[in-house]
């Protein structure tokens, strides 16, 4: 049962202070959130011998972190999966460590994406994604040069077919800077956030406003993967692998041709993944969902199976995804209000929440024992994970 | 600066075309499926064989976007724009990026039926834009 037997487990955590401005290196990022999961999970660098990560030129690669780290790594490499790529690196970690590569995995995401190259931008700067996606300039040359640019065709096209509201996106944003309020360490915390402040919002690109888009944020982000037998005698209670599923490219890479543009890939991969661990999405308990925008959030909720096609927007009413609702979600902000890490950060609270590091404050979910945790690198590209606590 | 498109093989026919303001598009010789973005295969039939077929270049808008803060400084000036996904007629339904033009931003909608215009924006590069089709 479970993902290889639900074997593998997160054994720790770690990250970097999130600002705009960090003055260091990618690299340097790098360290300081691998140095922080290698404390969490009580280890020192010379045991940890794989390293996996994934960048869009934009970052330090294993090779290097290993070095800096003073690491004998076996094993490193990247991931291509964008926004979705957090949870193939655990996925693949275990995978690696199954079949002998190596022993326990760090996995992580540095970037500045503030102060250094920020999505959309990077044209300026002599980079262009024609090097990633082939169709690139069939876009770029119309003035869509951004992800918020892209994603807003899809979000306008659903609420054409769904009715999806304004304010419905804007539930997104405000319940997860609720979250943010609760986490000293986000980005917007202490910054509340109001109905009228969101629809007041400067627009970026219809319908998305300022407060539809994630943060951008400088700072990295780390776990580290080893088996639950190993993770057993270490700092933290295991968090193990119960599902893992991924889905790269698939029938049109160029997304916008498919018949249906407004599903996410998680509707291909989500009931492998929840027949795999023997679940169903009503057991989970806390989930972290992509959130680089407040609409990825909505349409992933409806392809894994939290509500039905097109109800997304009905389900982030009432306030379902609170740490009191039926599906706490992105409990420290989410990219939208704690910090941008192509994902990683929500990927950590979770595995936090599971270990119940937040008993006795205001920011744990009650009786955390199922986790979810979704990637979205666009409607052909995502990877999710299902965690459980080991106690 | 606006970007400029980086034609390689593969998409060269199509650049080639909006130069001579011709919309073309590669079509199976096989199945005779129309294909965008270029390739090499037909993603139906797997069949190499194609030919460059030109459209019409009529079509509705299947979504759009207002870019109200431009992110490369290229289109700062040009701000709000409209970028919609058409649907072409006559191509079993490929969508293309291309700009709105001639139309007030606020007139645009999901639906709404455009024919292709071309637009040298430089000596080098001509863009497909649409325009509505007016009902008189
Ligand atoms: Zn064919």
């Amino acid at each position: 049962m479970g993902f290889l037997g639900e074997r593998y487990a997160i054994a720790g955590v770690g990250e970097t202070d999130w600002t705009r401005e960090s003055g260091r290196t990618p690299l340097t990022l790098a360290v300081e959130a691998a140095q922080d999961a290698l404390a969490d999970a009580g280890l020192v660098p010379q045991e940890v011998d794989g390293f996996l990560s994934y960048a869009e030129g934009d970052s330090a690669d294993g090779l290097h972190l290993a070095s800096a780290l003073g690491a004998q790594p076996n094993y490193a490499a990247e991931i291509v999966g964008g926004g979705s790529s957090a949870e193939f690196l655990v996925a693949t970690a275990a995978a690696a460590i199954e079949a002998g590569l190596c022993s326990t995995v760090l996995c992580y995401r540095a970037m500045n994406g503030r102060s250094g190259r920020r999505f959309g931008t990077q044209e300026s700067d002599g980079f262009s994604f024609e090097q990633i996606y082939p169709f690139s300039s069939f876009f770029s040359t119309q003035g869509i040069t951004s992800p918020a640019q892209h994603y807003a065709l899809i979000a306008r096209r659903h609420m054409h077919e769904y009715g999806t509201t304004t304010e419905q996106l804007g539930a997104v944003a405000l319940q997860f800077r609720e979250h943010a309020g609760r986490n000293p360490r986000a980005m917007m915390h202490g910054r509340p956030l109001t109905m009228t402040d969101y629809l007041g919002a400067p627009p970026i690109v219809d319908p998305f406003v300022l407060f539809d888009c994630c943060l951008e944020t400088d700072g990295a982000a780390a776990c580290i993967v080893t088996s639950v037998d190993r993770a057993r005698d270490l700092r933290q209670t295991p968090v193990s692998v119960l599902g893992a599923a991924t889905r790269s490219g698939g029938s049109n890479v160029y997304h916008y041709g498919l018949p249906v543009i407004t599903e996410a890939a998680g509707h291909h991969l989500a009931p492998r993944l929840f027949e795999m661990a023997g679940l169903r999405p009503g057991d989970v308990d806390v989930a972290g969902i992509y959130d680089c925008f407040t609409f990825t959030v909505l349409i992933q909720l409806e392809d894994y199976g939290f509500c039905e096609k097109g109800e997304g927007g009905a389900f982030v009413e009432d306030n379902r995804l609170s740490l009191g609702g039926a599906l706490p979600c992105n409990t420290a902000g989410g990219q939208l209000s704690e910090a941008y890490t192509h994902g990683m950060n929500n990927l950590i609270e979770v595995v936090r929440q599971l270990r119940g590091d937040y008993v006795g404050t205001h920011r744990q979910v009650a009786e955390a024992e199922v986790g979810l945790s979704t990637g979205w690198g666009g409607p052909e590209v995502a990877s999710a994970l299902l965690l459980g606590a080991r106690g | 600066m606006t970007p400029r498109p980086l034609p390689n093989p593969d998409t060269q026919p199509f650049w080639d075309g909006c130069d001579r303001h011709e919309l073309r598009f590669q079509r199976c010789d096989a199945c005779e499926t129309f294909r965008f973005y270029p390739g090499p295969l037909c993603p139906s039939c797997g069949a190499a064989d194609h030919q460059w077929q030109r459209v019409k270049g009529t079509g509705e808008i299947y979504s759009y976007v207002v870019v109200r803060r431009a992110m490369s400084s290229g289109f700062a000036a040009e701000v709000p724009y409209v970028v919609a996904l058409v649907e072409l007629d006559e191509t079993g339904g490929i969508r293309i990026p291309a700009r709105v033009v001639d139309c007030p931003v606020a007139d645009v909608f999901i639906e709404m039926a455009v024919e292709v215009g071309f637009e040298a924006v430089s000596d080098e590069i001509t863009l497909p834009v649409f325009t509505p089709i007016t009902q008189d």
